[in-house]
């Protein structure tokens, strides 16, 4: 799993003084990151937060200012227990979709031709928009391909 | 300008070049037609001189040819002598002989695939050949399933190489396709994949699909062992606007070739029974970040249209399906033609030529994405791409100012603004909008670059034109010849009564060097002779340089009528050799 994580970066440093200063504010997230490393996520301000990353591919990307991968940290929905693909989905599309979202979504699922992989398992094995999502989970987002 | 001397020497270059080419290819054809028939004795005396050189004493049927040709792979323990005799057993078909083809094709014919097909219908080009690395220039212009097999046959003599020089429709689909143990997908468009994919379910063939675009590739087994098939993974066909083309979102050489190669791979696998296939999983290639991923994918559906426990497909209702509705694209490469504007907010590029030639005031905003802007351009435009438009129409504005102030015309809106794109489809979106903002007169140029190529300047040519079975023009002299009467309807149907023969004559003389090309629509009247369409404004003729000859003229043959107006030209040349154009 990701081996740089800036919390320890920002300790390295001998003069840690200064850090007080001006680096605070940023080391709040990397701090409670390293205490809550379960797979069941962890809390930022009394809302549970998921780690996951995110990848578009076969032209997808296009419609995220054409970035490939996203770390993200996504917030549990408000009286929710558990992450599911349907929230993600509504998620990705207000936070990263950047234009044409009808090519990405249609209706509350993704467009036809575009296949989802979480952790690199076809999503219609398990069990589509309900699927359960936990902490360090990868989704692909795929653009079928028809050129040659 | 060259000299005259100049000119005379290349149109004679020119012909003797033609008449080599006709020549080469009628001994290549010779040659093709005496190995077949070499290919037929050989096999059919086979039999007795296996017998007598004793291959059965091996306990196998290869050959000692067979076993030095293919040592290197019969050593491998895990595919041996058993797997070289199933391959050469096997027969595979490869639909597409482009980028993802080209490999496939030379790696089944090297390896000993005992019948190799394939099909394609289109001819090889220029800008094929990055990619397509089975042909050569020497086969510009010319069938890719004659260059592919041509290839294959050089490789691998004792391959049967079966050419079907055809598109793979749904009225040959089924025969050809029941020729051979494995079908190879390396088709450009999502009709074909479907078509394929139900062709294969119905007649039971294993599928071996690969797709590339850009920086990346896919590639998985369909319809093989109980596994699902393409329209398991896809029943409803995505929107035409997520179908990219390579000719149009482009692609690097070697991407198809990595994946035709993986799929050649695959089809060698399923040939000779060794190995795990790719079928339930999928290959995704990305090219740039240097990752390959395979992913598990869904098993059989059973709701699948095709292949599901009630699945109702037949023969019958295969061969009466729409392919092309279903996905709402065409089988063929012919780009996309919108009409979203009225004629009024629309202007040819003809007549965008003459805005600039009287220096009307204007500002040419040229919306395609700025690598295709960096590519060619026209003088003076302004690039601001599709998708940024609503946000920079500030650079516009300003842009007008600017315009306005330098021609001191009295308000802005007497500053035309054009909008050009690659081919006339995103420039009416941006006018669309643009209209909505508040610049209404905003008018797109018909066609874009490509019609402004083709109909203004010949030399934005060689860049943009990619489109297939496009010939780039260049008009180097023309004249138009009105008729000498008003005729009652618009077609011409005696040449010479109609025309001046003298006036028509000299302009023959005049134009006809080694290509002409007659702008005006040949047609066939009912009495059978052959009229102009020419609306009653006269036929242009034109002198033209062209970069390739047309073959096909439908369904036109030359006609007496016509042959009257030739011999009257001085050509010290065979006129009926040189390719007769004509333009609508």
């Amino acid at each position: 799993m990701p081996k740089t994580n800036p919390g320890q970066n920002i300790f390295i440093p001998r003069n840690q003084t200064q850090l007080h200063f001006y680096a605070l504010p940023s080391l709040i997230q990397p701090l409670t990151n390293t205490g809550f490393q379960s797979r069941g996520g962890f809390s930022f301000a009394g809302q549970s937060m998921m780690q996951l990353t995110l990848e578009f591919g076969g032209g997808l990307e296009l419609l995220c200012d054409s970035v490939k991968i996203h770390k993200v940290d996504v917030e549990l929905p408000v009286d929710e227990k558990k992450l599911t693909m349907k929230h993600l989905l509504a998620w990705v599309r207000s936070n990263l979709i950047k234009e044409r979202p009808e090519m990405f979504m249609k209706g509350d699922t993704v467009r036809p031709g575009v296949l989802v992989l979480v952790n690199d398992c076809d999503w219609e094995l398990s069990g589509q928009l309900d699927t359960t999502l936990e902490n360090k989970d990868v989704v692909v987002f795929i653009s079928t391909l028809h050129g040659g | 300008m060259e000299s005259n001397g100049g000119v005379d020497e290349s149109s004679l270059l020119l012909r003797e070049l033609q008449s080599l080419k006709t020549s080469k290819r009628d001994i290549e054809a010779r040659i093709s037609v005496i190995e077949a028939q070499l290919q037929q004795i050989q096999s059919n005396q086979k039999p007795s001189s296996d017998c007598s050189n004793g291959s059965s004493d091996f306990g196998h049927e290869l050959t000692p040819d067979m076993i030095y040709r293919y040592s290197r792979q019969l050593l491998l323990p895990s595919f041996g002598v058993q797997g070289q005799s199933n391959l050469l057993k096997s027969s595979i078909l490869v639909i597409g002989a482009g980028g993802l083809g080209s490999p496939a094709l030379l790696y089944l014919a090297a390896c000993g695939v005992g019948r190799l097909g394939m099909v394609d219908h289109d001819v090889v080009e220029l800008n094929n050949l990055h990619r397509q690395i089975i042909h050569g220039e020497a086969y510009i212009g010319r069938s890719k399933v004659e260059s592919a097999a041509a290839a294959c046959r050089s490789i691998n003599s004792t391959v049967e190489v079966v050419e079907h020089r055809e598109a793979l429709r749904t009225s040959n689909a089924l025969e050809i396709v029941s020729k051979y143990d494995i079908v190879v997908d390396a088709t450009d468009n999502a009709p074909s994949r479907y078509l394929i994919n139900d062709c294969c379910v119905l007649l039971g063939k294993p599928l071996v699909s690969g797709a590339a675009l850009g920086l990346e590739g896919q590639l998985a087994v369909y319809n093989y062992n109980g596994g699902p098939c393409y329209r398991c993974l896809f029943p409803t066909p995505p929107p035409t606007s997520a179908c990219q083309r390579c000719s149009d979102s482009g692609v690097l050489g070697v991407v198809p070739g990595v994946i035709g190669c993986l799929q050649a791979l695959e089809a060698i696998k399923l040939a000779s029974l060794v190995g795990e296939s790719l079928s339930g999983r999928m290959l995704l290639f990305d090219a740039l970040s240097a990752r390959i991923r395979i992913v598990k994918i869904r098993g059989r559906s059973s709701q699948c249209e095709a292949c599901g426990e009630n699945a109702t497909l037949t023969r019958q209702q295969f061969q009466q399906f729409d392919y092309e509705n279903f996905t709402h694209s065409p089988l063929s490469a012919a780009p996309l033609m919108l009409k979203l504007l009225t004629p009024d907010s629309r202007i040819s590029s003809k007549e965008y030529n003459n805005v600039i030639k009287n220096g009307s005031p204007h500002v040419l905003v040229d919306v395609r994405p700025s690598h295709h802007y960096k590519i060619v351009s026209l003088p003076k435009s302004l690039n601001i791409p599709l998708a940024s438009l609503e946000s920079r129409l500030p650079e516009l504005s300003s842009e007008l100012k600017s315009v306005q102030e330098s021609n001191e015309t009295p308000n802005d809106s007497d500053v035309g603004i054009y909008v050009v794109c690659r081919r006339g489809n995103d420039s009416q979106r941006a006018v669309q909008l643009l209209h909505r903002m508040g610049f209404t007169s905003a008018k797109d140029i018909v066609g874009g670059l490509e019609s402004w190529a083709h109909d203004v300047d010949h030399r934005t040519c060689i860049i943009i034109t990619n489109q297939k079975m496009k010939m780039n023009i260049g008009i180097t002299k023309s004249s138009i010849i009105p008729p000498s009467e008003t005729i009652a309807d618009s077609h011409l149907t005696d040449l010479l009564i109609s025309f001046d023969p003298n006036v028509m004559k000299k302009a023959l003389a005049d134009l006809l060097v080694s290509f002409y090309l007659m702008a005006g629509r040949l047609d066939r009247a009912e009495s059978g002779r052959i009229v102009i369409n020419c609306n009653g404004e006269g036929v242009l003729f034109v002198e033209a340089e062209l970069d390739s000859s047309l073959d096909d003229l439908g369904e036109f043959t030359p006609s007496p009528k016509l042959h009257r107006l030739t011999p009257t030209v001085d050509c010290s040349g065979n006129i009926s050799s040189y390719p007769l154009c004509f333009a609508r």
